[in-house]
């Protein structure tokens, strides 16, 4: 059983917890709603619990949650200190021991009517659980490398098909090394804690040894302090969002830099949309485009640029199929498959 | 007061949480003070589950009465830490600054009630000393 879930709950009723949360089946996330029955996603099923903290899918016997449990639960998770916490509240969640990763919701306090200020009244969390999938980005490492040297990299996907699990692992191997390639200094900025899941400033996620992270720092800012101060080799930043990313990217490509980075996106026309430099085709030698097959995320497509192809064309014209299943495409130009 | 500028100063500052915040007074308090923050992070550390504020509570209440402090001045003392319960660190700040308000208001009454019992003694004395010295002659 997870210690470090079970301690996010107040120790009188860690007993109820810890029998939900003591099963084979791997728990994805728990919903806690103020007056609501508590529901938990269990092996991509829902379960309810009872007030013996046992598994149910009977609604009528399911355990709602009040508001001084729920006060206790959040109290527990911010250490009593919800004020420490408050620039992650205010973004909707907290990041636990662990790595856990808690949604908060509420009422939004705002700021000259415009900007989120906090929230108070928390009464809806969803604790998504964390489970670190170490060796899932082995499968890329070959068409990520060219002559020992590490190309740009950029992980194209929708939510919840794994970009975070794929760059972080990717993150581990660049860092320690591997049969492609020897170690190199990573510079992480972890803007929003999901990389290394800091909690406390301590890394609840192993990164690899010889990467060095900013956590909680804007992207644009984390990668020019990054540049000056830790002399990475490699620069990686999860979901690239607006122009400014891309131009402080520029700079570190310039700098002789490497780029390990993930968009959102279901392909060509959705990334071409939002940053138009990429599609122009000088910015990454490699785009991997992950998706889903029957619910589970996947590599989907992997193309590479025309000019650095002659190792992949070989490799391609094999069987051309990733082990998990995913398929290889010829990177006939520098783009992206149609959405 | 110090002891709360210490506070203040790391919730200002560093925006540590409250284990935090003790955890760091621990290293610049010295004696029996270093040993109550010391050893109030490590039991914490221990049980899982328990609420910091409550434990620092309880065992900083009996660490005042072992010293004489009286109900009042404990309540006082241990009032100007509700703000750590607070979503808002502004507003934590805030309420520490109150606290140390109000426990230097308190120290003043204090004070003057000495000077007052010191005064009155006085008083006493030198009336008595001539009732006694009347009553001689």
């Amino acid at each position: 059983m997870d210690q470090d879930l079970v301690s996010m709950f107040p120790k009188e009723k860690q007993w109820f917890w810890s029998s939900a949360l003591d099963s084979e089946v791997p728990l994805q996330e728990i919903r806690l709603r103020i007056n609501q029955p508590v529901i938990l996603h269990k092996g991509g099923r829902e379960y309810f619990l009872d007030s013996a903290g046992r598994l149910t899918g009977d609604i009528s016997r399911a355990y709602c949650i009040g508001q001084q449990e729920m006060n206790a639960i959040f109290m527990q998770i911010c250490k009593d200190s919800p004020y420490a916490f408050e620039d992650s509240i205010r973004q909707g969640f907290i990041t636990y021991k662990g790595g856990h990763r808690i949604g908060v919701a509420g009422q939004v306090v705002l700021q000259n009517t415009k900007k989120v200020h906090s929230i108070k009244h928390i009464f809806y969390l969803n604790i998504r659980v964390s489970h670190e999938m170490q060796g899932v980005a082995e499968v890329l490492l070959p068409y990520l490398y060219e002559e020992g040297e590490l190309l740009n990299v950029l992980l194209v996907a929708p939510p919840g098909c794994g970009k975070t699990t794929y760059l972080r692992d990717l993150i581990r191997l660049v860092s320690n090394g591997n049969a492609f390639g020897e170690g190199k200094t990573v510079g992480v900025v972890d803007e929003r804690s999901e990389l290394a899941g800091d909690y406390l400033g301590i890394p609840q996620k192993d990164l690899g040894v010889r990467t060095d992270i900013l956590d909680g720092c804007p992207k644009t800012e984390g990668m020019m302090m990054l540049i000056r101060s830790m002399s990475p080799q490699v620069i990686a930043v999860d979901e690239l969002g607006d122009r400014e990313d891309v131009e402080a990217l520029k700079t570190a490509r310039n700098c002789g830099i490497k780029i390990l980075a993930t968009i959102h996106g279901r392909g060509r026309k959705e990334v071409e949309a939002k940053f138009p430099e990429i599609e122009q085709g000088d910015f990454f030698d490699c785009i991997v485009v992950l998706g889903k097959k029957n619910g589970c995320p996947t590599v989907k497509k992997i193309c590479r640029r025309e000019a650095q192809d002659e190792n992949f064309r070989r490799r391609n014209d094999g069987d051309g199929v990733l082990s998990d299943g995913g398929t290889v495409l010829p990177a006939d130009a520098f783009t992206l498959p149609d959405a | 007061m110090q002891l709360l500028d210490l506070f203040l100063s790391e919730v200002q500052y560093d925006k540590a949480t409250f284990r935090e915040c003790c955890e760091r007074v621990a290293f610049f308090t010295e004696g029996e003070l270093q040993h109550f923050f010391e050893r109030l992070c490590e039991d914490y550390e221990e049980d899982a589950g328990i609420s910091f504020l409550g434990l620092f509570r309880t065992r900083m209440s009996a660490f005042l009465e072992s010293r004489q402090i009286k109900e009042t001045e404990r309540e006082i003392f241990l009032d100007a830490f509700k703000g750590f319960g607070k979503n808002d660190r502004e507003l934590t700040v805030k309420v520490l600054k109150g606290g140390q308000e109000k426990i230097a208001r308190r120290l003043a009454l204090l004070e003057n009630g000495k000077r007052e019992k010191c005064r009155l003694s006085v008083g006493l004395g030198t009336m008595g000393g001539l009732f006694l010295l009347i009553l001689l002659m």
